[in-house]
C-alpha cells in the first residue's frame, strides 16, 4: 500500500489524466470512416461468400505441397499444420457488419506509446530512490530488498492493468460514442484484414487478447528496466535500456522469409503491435517443430519477466549496488573529459539548453513530430478524384478569361447536344423489335461518358463564370486551377488539422511548463536576480527560446500533412492567388496561396506564442512543473468547453491553432 | 574603496515589523552578522540584495541610491543564500558558467575563474557530476564559488561554512579574509569562530534592531563582567540550569562547570576567562538588550 501511495501522487496522477486525455482526444481524431473501412457493401458481401472457398483452397494446395516435401522436415510438417490450423476454421460462419471500430482499435500505434509512458511513470517514481540517495537507506532495513523489489512488482502490474483499462478501455468507449457498440460475437475473419487468421476466436475475444498480449510486453519491459535500475546507476540502465530496445527495433525489421525470422518474433515489438499475431500466419521454427507465432511471442514476454523478476530479487537482496560501478565509471570518466572542454554560453544560449535539453523540450519536440508522423493519414485513398474533373481542369487551367467561359460554354452546349442526340438513337433502337445489344451497349456507355463530362464540367463553369464576375468587380484576375489539394488542406481535413493542432498544445504545455516553474522549484531566483543580467535580459531570453520552440513545433507538425498532401496531390499554382479556389472568394486581401498558407501558419504560430506565454506565467506563479501543466491545461481545456458551447471559437485556443479559414 | 551606506532602512509585512530604522556604514573588510533566528538577518541580506522590497530608508552605493544604479549595482554584488537555490540537473561546472553568463563576463574569463573558484572550494574533481548528487555541505561550497565568480565589490554570504569539515573552514575563512581588503563581504553566520577570526566588526540584529555594531573585541570586553563560571558535580549542575534556563555546561575531568551570561551574577560564580562571541550571542541574543 505504501509503495502505491508513493507512486500514485498528486504529481503522477495529474499525469496519468494528461495521458488518458490526449490519448482519448488522438484516438478520436483519428476515426476516419474513409480510412477505417477497407471493404464494405457488395464487396465485403462476396469475400464473405468466398471465404469457405479460400479455406478450401488452402487444404488442397496443403495436400499437394506436401507430395513434393520431405515427410520429416519442418516445411512439411509445417504445411500439416497450415491444414490442421485453417481445417479447424471450416465450419465457422463469418457476418458482414461494420468492422470500423474493430479495425482502428486494432491499429493505434500512438496508444501503445502513451500505455508504455503511462506505466513508465510509475517506473521512473519507484527508481526514484537511487536519484534521491535514499537507496542505502532503505537497503539496511528488514523489508528493504527482496520483498520491496516483490511488492514493486506487484505496483508495477496494477499499474499495467489499471494503464491498459485506462487508455485501450478509453479507445474501446471512443469507438462505441463513434461507431456505436461493435459486434463482438462476429468471427474474427469476418473482417478482411484478418483473413489469415488461424484461431477460432470472435471480435471480442481478439480485442481482449490484444490488449492482454501488448499488457505483457510493456509489462516485461517496464519490469525488465526496474530490475536493472535497482543494479545499475541511472546511466548504465538507460544505456542498456537503449540498447536493448534497439536491437529489438532492429530485429522486428527482418522479413518474415528470413532464416532469422525467430528474432522476429521472438522480440518485444511483436507483442506490443500485437495486431500482427493475428493478422498474419506464420510459424516458427522451434528445433523442427512448426509453432504458432503467437506462442513464441508471448514466450519471450513470458521470460522476460520470468528472468527480470529472478535477476530483481538477486540484485535486490545479495548484490551491492555499485556492482556495475565499472560501467558507471566509464561514463562518469566521460562526463569528466566532456567537462573540461564544455564551452561557456551567453544567456541565451544557456536559456535554450535549459529549455530544450535540461527541460526535454528537445525530445518532446521529436516525440510530437513523430506521433504526427503516425498518426498522419494515406491521402490517396482519402479524396476520390473525378478524373473528369481532372481532365477539365488540365485543359483549361490558367488564367480565367472571358475566352475560357466562351470555350467551355462552346463545350456544355456541345456535350448537351451529343447527349440529346444519343438519347434520341438509343429511344429510337429501344423503340425497334430487334437490336444488336452490342451496339445499345456501346451507345449507352457513350452516354455514360457524356453525362459523366457534362456533370464535372458544370461546377467549374459556374466557377468560372463567378471568378470573371469578380474580376469585373475588383479589376483582380483569377486562375482556374485543380481545387483538390487546397481543399483537403483548408476545408476537409479537418481531423488531421485539429489532430496536429492538439498534438503542438500538448508539446507546448510539456515543454514550457518548466521554464519559470523549474527556476522556482529550485529556488535560484534569488540568486539569478542579483546578477547582471538576471532580469529583464533573462526574462526575454527566456522568452525569445520559448518562441523558437513554438515555432518549430507548430512548422514541423504542421509541415507533415503540407507535405504529405503534395506527395498524393501536389499543389497547383501556387503563385496564383487565393480567390481563385472558390471557397476562398470571399477572402479580401489579393495575395497567392503560397502567402495565404504562410499567413495561417503565422496565425497559429503566434496563437502557439499565446499559449506559451499563458503557461509561462501559470510556471511563474506555481513553482511545481506538474501543477503548472495540470493547471495550463485546465484554463486551456476551458477554453475549447466555452468555444464549443457558446459558440465563441475565437475564445478556444485550438480554433488558433488549427485556422484554416481566415 | 567601496562604501556601503544604510540609512534607517525599514521592511515591514503587514502590521509586523521585520527590520527596524537600521543604520549601518560599510567599507571594505569582514562584516559578521549575528542573532537569533528570526531576528532579520536573512532580510538585511535580501533588501541589500534587492530580493525583496523595502518598506522605507535608503541603501546607497558609494553615495548612489542602489534602486537608482539597477543593473549597474547588481554587476557589484555575489550573493551565496542560505536556501540552496540550485539547478538538480546542472553540474556543478554548467552551474557556475551559467552564473558567470548572467553576471555578464567574457567566456575567457568564466573559462579562467570557475576552474580556479572550483579549486579553491574544494570541488573541481567533482565538477562533472549533477548537483542533484551532492550533499549539503558540496552545495554550499558551489554556492561560494558562484558568488566569488566576477571578483564583486560586495560578497553577501549566508551560512557559507555550515556543513564543511574543520579544513574546509579554514581554508575557506582564509580566502575570504584574504579577498577582503578590496571588497565587502557580508558573513552571516551561526559559526562563532568564523567571526572571531575574520571579521572586523560585528552586526548584532535582535528581533529586526540593530543592537550593536562593533569590533568583537570591543563586544567582549562590553560583558567582561557578566559572564561567570561554577564548578560543581552533576547535581548542582543541574540545579542551576533549572534555575538560570540557559548556560553553557562544559564538562571536566573532574566534574562540570556552568557558564552564563546574564546582567547579574551570583556571588558564588568565578568571573570566567576567555569571553567570546558565544558568550555576547547568549548574553545579548537572550539577555537585556
Amino acid at each position: 500500500m505504501n509503495e502505491l501511495r508513493r507512486v500514485y501522487g498528486r504529481k503522477n496522477i495529474i499525469l496519468m489524466i494528461i495521458i488518458a486525455v490526449l490519448n482519448i482526444s488522438l484516438f478520436y481524431l483519428s476515426c476516419d470512416d474513409n480510412l477505417a473501412v477497407t471493404m464494405s457493401g457488395e464487396e465485403l458481401e462476396q469475400y464473405i461468400a468466398s471465404y469457405p472457398d479460400f479455406i478450401e483452397f488452402t487444404a488442397e494446395q496443403s495436400k499437394l505441397q506436401l507430395i513434393l516435401k520431405d515427410e520429416n522436415s519442418f516445411t512439411a510438417a509445417s504445411i500439416k499444420k497450415t491444414a490442421a490450423d485453417y481445417g479447424r476454421l471450416s465450419e465457422i460462419k463469418l457476418t458482414a457488419g461494420d468492422n470500423r471500430g474493430i479495425i482502428i482499435l486494432s491499429d493505434n500505434f500512438l496508444s501503445d506509446i502513451l500505455f508504455a509512458a503511462y506505466v513508465f511513470i510509475v517506473i521512473f517514481t519507484l527508481s526514484d530512490v537511487r536519484k534521491k540517495g535514499l537507496f542505502p537507506v532503505i537497503r539496511c532495513t528488514p523489508r528493504g530488498r527482496a520483498s520491496l523489489f516483490l511488492k514493486d512488482l506487484g505496483v508495477i502490474v496494477f499499474s499495467a492493468l489499471s494503464g491498459a483499462a485506462v487508455i485501450y478501455g478509453g479507445n474501446f468507449l471512443t469507438v462505441i460514442f463513434r461507431y456505436g457498440l461493435p459486434n463482438l460475437n462476429m468471427q474474427i475473419q469476418s473482417i478482411p484484414e484478418f483473413m489469415l487468421c488461424p484461431f477460432n476466436i470472435k471480435a471480442g475475444e481478439y480485442i481482449l487478447l490484444m490488449c492482454l498480449i501488448k499488457i505483457v510486453g510493456i509489462s516485461a519491459a517496464a519490469i525488465a528496466f526496474y530490475a536493472l535500475s535497482n543494479a545499475a546507476g541511472a546511466i548504465t540502465s538507460y544505456a542498456l535500456a537503449a540498447l536493448f530496445i534497439s536491437v529489438q527495433a532492429i530485429a522486428s525489421r527482418i522479413p518474415p522469409v528470413s532464416e532469422y525470422n525467430f528474432f522476429k518474433i521472438f522480440n518485444l515489438f511483436s507483442l506490443v503491435l500485437s495486431k500482427k499475431l493475428f493478422s498474419e500466419y506464420c510459424n516458427i521454427n522451434i528445433f523442427g517443430k512448426p509453432v504458432s507465432a503467437v506462442w513464441v511471442s508471448l514466450s519471450f514476454g513470458v521470460l522476460l519477466i520470468l528472468a527480470a523478476v529472478i535477476l530483481g530479487i538477486i540484485f535486490a537482496e545479495i548484490i551491492y549496488p555499485d556492482s556495475l560501478s565499472g560501467v558507471e565509471n566509464f561514463f562518469e570518466r566521460i562526463k569528466k573529459f566532456s567537462e573540461k572542454h564544455r564551452p561557456c554560453l551567453s544567456v541565451f544560449s544557456w536559456e535554450v539548453y535549459k529549455l530544450t535539453v535540461r527541460q526535454h523540450g528537445g525530445i518532446i519536440v521529436i516525440l510530437m513530430f513523430a506521433a504526427m508522423l503516425l498518426r498522419s493519414f494515406q491521402y490517396e485513398y482519402f479524396y476520390p478524384i473525378n478524373t473528369y474533373e481532372w481532365e477539365w481542369y488540365v485543359r483549361y487551367e490558367g488564367e480565367i478569361t472571358a475566352k475560357t467561359s466562351e470555350d467551355m460554354t462552346k463545350e456544355k452546349i456541345r456535350l448537351e447536344n451529343f447527349i440529346e442526340m444519343l438519347n434520341a438513337s438509343i429511344e429510337k433502337m429501344i423503340s425497334q423489335e430487334s437490336y444488336d445489344p452490342n451496339a445499345l451497349g456501346k451507345l449507352l456507355s457513350y452516354l455514360e461518358e457524356a453525362e459523366g463530362q457534362l456533370n464535372a464540367l458544370l461546377p467549374i463553369l459556374e466557377n468560372v463564370n463567378d471568378a470573371l464576375d469578380y474580376t469585373s468587380r475588383t479589376g483582380n484576375s483569377l486562375m482556374l486551377i485543380k481545387p483538390y489539394a487546397y481543399d483537403l488542406l483548408f476545408r476537409r481535413d479537418t481531423k488531421t488539422t485539429s489532430g496536429a493542432a492538439l498534438i503542438i498544445l500538448s508539446g507546448i504545455i510539456f515543454s514550457v511548463s518548466g521554464v519559470y516553474s523549474a527556476d522556482g522549484k529550485d529556488d535560484i531566483r534569488g540568486i539569478t536576480r542579483t546578477t547582471l543580467k538576471g532580469r529583464g535580459t533573462l526574462g526575454a531570453c527566456k522568452l525569445i527560446s520559448v518562441m523558437l520552440l513554438c515555432a518549430v513545433l507548430c512548422v514541423s507538425v504542421h509541415i507533415i500533412q503540407i507535405l504529405k498532401i503534395n506527395n498524393a496531390l501536389g499543389y497547383d499554382f501556387l503563385d496564383a492567388p487565393i480567390q481563385s479556389l472558390d471557397f476562398m472568394r470571399g477572402f479580401g486581401p489579393y495575395i497567392s496561396i503560397l502567402s495565404y498558407i504562410v499567413l495561417i501558419m503565422t496565425v497559429r504560430t503566434t496563437a502557439a506564442f499565446a499559449a506559451a506565454g499563458i503557461i509561462m506565467l501559470v510556471g511563474r506563479i506555481y513553482a511545481d512543473r506538474s501543477k503548472t501543466i495540470g493547471i495550463s491545461a485546465f484554463i486551456f481545456a476551458l477554453s475549447v468547453f466555452a468555444g464549443q458551447f457558446t459558440e465563441l471559437d475565437l475564445t478556444s485556443i485550438m480554433y488558433w491553432l488549427e485556422v484554416r479559414i481566415l | 574603496m567601496t562604501q556601503l551606506e544604510i540609512k534607517k532602512l525599514t521592511k515591514k509585512y503587514g502590521k509586523k515589523t521585520v527590520l527596524d530604522n537600521i543604520d549601518l556604514s560599510l567599507e571594505n573588510g569582514v562584516y559578521g552578522i549575528l542573532g537569533a533566528n528570526g531576528a532579520g538577518k536573512s532580510t538585511l541580506l535580501k533588501l541589500i540584495t534587492d530580493n525583496i522590497k523595502r518598506t522605507n530608508g535608503e541603501i546607497l552605493l558609494n553615495g548612489k541610491e542602489i534602486l537608482e544604479m539597477g543593473a549597474e549595482y547588481r554587476k557589484n554584488i555575489g550573493y551565496a543564500p542560505q536556501v540552496q537555490g540550485l539547478f538538480e540537473d546542472f553540474t556543478a561546472g554548467q552551474f557556475i558558467r551559467y552564473i558567470g553568463a548572467l553576471k555578464g563576463m567574457k567566456r575567457k574569463d568564466i573559462k579562467e575563474q570557475s576552474g580556479e573558484l572550483l579549486e579553491l572550494v574544494g570541488l573541481d574533481s567533482f565538477s562533472h557530476l549533477r548537483l542533484g548528487s551532492f550533499s549539503g555541505g558540496m552545495k554550499q561550497r558551489v554556492m561560494l564559488a558562484a558568488a566569488m565568480l566576477g571578483d564583486p565589490k560586495i560578497l553577501i554570504l549566508d551560512e557559507p561554512t555550515s556543513g564543511l569539515d574543520p579544513e574546509e573552514r579554514i581554508r575557506l575563512r582564509n580566502r575570504i579574509a584574504e579577498i577582503s581588503d578590496n571588497k565587502i563581504v557580508l558573513l552571516a553566520t551561526h559559526v562563532m569562530s568564523d567571526i572571531e577570526c575574520i571579521a572586523q566588526r560585528v552586526i548584532f540584529l535582535k528581533k529586526g534592531r540593530l543592537i550593536r555594531f562593533s569590533t568583537p573585541r570591543e563586544l567582549t570586553d562590553e560583558i567582561r563582567e557578566n559572564v561567570g563560571e561554577f564548578f560543581g558535580n552533576a547535581g548542582e549542575i543541574s540545579e542551576l540550569k533549572q534555575r538560570f534556563g540557559k548556560g553553557q555546561i562544559i564538562r571536566q575531568d573532574d566534574g562540570f562547570i556552568f557558564r552564563i551570561a546574564e546582567e547579574e551574577i551570583p556571588d558564588n560564580f568565578s568571573p570566567a576567562a576567555n569571553i567570546n562571541l558565544e558568550d555576547v550571542y547568549l548574553f545579548y541574543a537572550e539577555g537585556r538588550k
